[in-house]
């Protein structure tokens, strides 16, 4: 697993010297925009009530709790796989593509490596995320519900 | 390739063999020189112990011990190339494949570069190089294919090549008095003898006819204003064999 743990190492230093906070900033805003865009909605659109339908469907009137965990997701999915994805486009933009062809690692630890950096960070993201939006949570709990519209 | 088959035993093979490209190409500007040269090694599954020392010795070899711990995207663009060529050693391969490795590079980087690779193949290592600088392919290679429009024109050391394709030396004798006895006297000396203007005399032969020559002129009355002996280039051959090439296609 040497491969997995120096492409992670290796993904780690280049991002961290390429973005050396916009990166994190920039991919957790993705999440902090997807909750604060249904918090405006939430209180500009709906006047901050939580319909009976929402209620009875989504199981939960927790409205912000619900958006938050399909942000998570979201995110897990665009920067986990997406970016794991993309490993090889940056290779062969960077030029180091037939370095690595010609060398004798395989590609599973290499994309493990690149996806467990890709992971890791997102899930540092959206535990801030989460913890953002928790913070929010009392907010968005109405003490009553409104009917259906 | 050196007993295994590419095909069926590529992992083997990948272990032997490495790269070398011209044009900054191959490590990751975000890195330093040392930590480039430490990826490219887990990638090759050198044991630290080998590639931690290793690595030095490289740096060492390429002169970029004191850049190092610098990051790539602050090396000039010889020291890159440099860098390149350290990756490209850093499995000790049994096979190196050069892609016009001095493209764009210093004259004193390309020099060096070119001692490191005639030592790599005194050393033994199989060397094929690619590369568009005639020059430097006659300097260093034993064997030399001609590729051109895709297809393979020839093959042999440059010796050969130049033998192949008629390319020999040229002896070219100034005379200051040339006189229509000197003229016939040439003549009669070898019918591949050429006059051209200002009273230079060309000869092109497989062999080394100087001493004769001259000796034919001075008896001949002649005075000589100046001799030069032309040596037979790689290039001449290449391009003796690509206007053959030219004829076959029109």
């Amino acid at each position: 697993m040497s491969v997995a743990w120096a492409t992670l190492r290796r993904s780690w230093l280049v991002t961290k010297r390429a973005y050396p906070w916009s990166y994190f900033i920039g991919t957790l805003l993705l999440g902090v925009f997807t909750i604060g865009l249904a918090y405006l909605g939430l209180r500009a659109v709906a006047g901050g009530g939580i319909s009976a339908e929402f209620r009875g469907k989504a199981g939960t009137g927790d409205y912000l709790g619900y958006i938050a965990v399909g942000a998570g997701a979201y995110m897990f999915v665009v920067h986990g796989i997406l970016w794991t994805g993309k490993a090889m486009i940056q290779e062969q933009r960077e030029g180091t593509m037939g370095a690595l062809l010609v060398a004798p690692a395989r590609r599973l630890p290499y994309l493990l490596g690149f996806s467990a950096f890709a992971f890791t960070a997102v899930a540092v993201e959206v535990a801030v995320l989460f913890a953002w939006a928790a913070s929010t949570r009392s907010d968005s709990r109405m003490p009553y519900a409104r009917g259906s519209t | 390739m050196g007993g295994l088959d590419p095909l069926r035993q590529p992992h083997a093979v990948r272990k032997r063999i490495n790269l070398i490209a011209g044009g900054e190409r191959m490590v990751y500007a975000r890195m330093t020189g040392r930590e480039n040269l430490w990826y490219f090694g887990q990638l090759y599954d050198i044991p630290t112990k080998v590639l931690k020392p290793r690595i030095e010795e490289l740096l060492a070899l390429v002169g970029l011990t004191n850049a190092a711990a610098t990051r790539v995207e602050q090396y000039s663009r010889g020291m890159t190339q440099r860098l390149s060529i350290a990756r490209g050693l850093i499995n000790d391969p049994d096979y190196l494949l050069l892609d016009e490795p001095t493209l764009g590079l210093d004259a004193p980087i390309a020099r060096d570069l070119r001692r490191v690779v005639a030592g790599l193949a005194e050393r033994g290592k199989g060397v094929l190089l690619t590369s568009h600088y005639l020059a430097e392919v006659e300097q260093l290679c034993e064997h030399v294919y001609v590729i051109g429009d895709g297809r393979h024109l020839a093959a042999g050391s440059p010796a050969e090549l130049m033998a192949q394709t008629g390319c020999h030396r040229t002896v070219r004798v100034t005379v200051t008095n040339l006189s229509p006895q000197i003229e016939a006297a040439v003549r009669a000396f070898d019918s591949r003898v050429r006059l051209a203007p200002g009273g230079v005399i060309e000869l092109n032969h497989p062999d080394d006819l100087t001493g004769a020559l001259t000796t034919a002129i001075i008896e001949a009355g002649g005075a000589l204003g100046g001799l030069e002996i032309v040596e037979p280039s790689l290039e001449d051959a290449i391009l003796a064999l690509s206007d053959r090439s030219l004829k076959v296609v029109a």
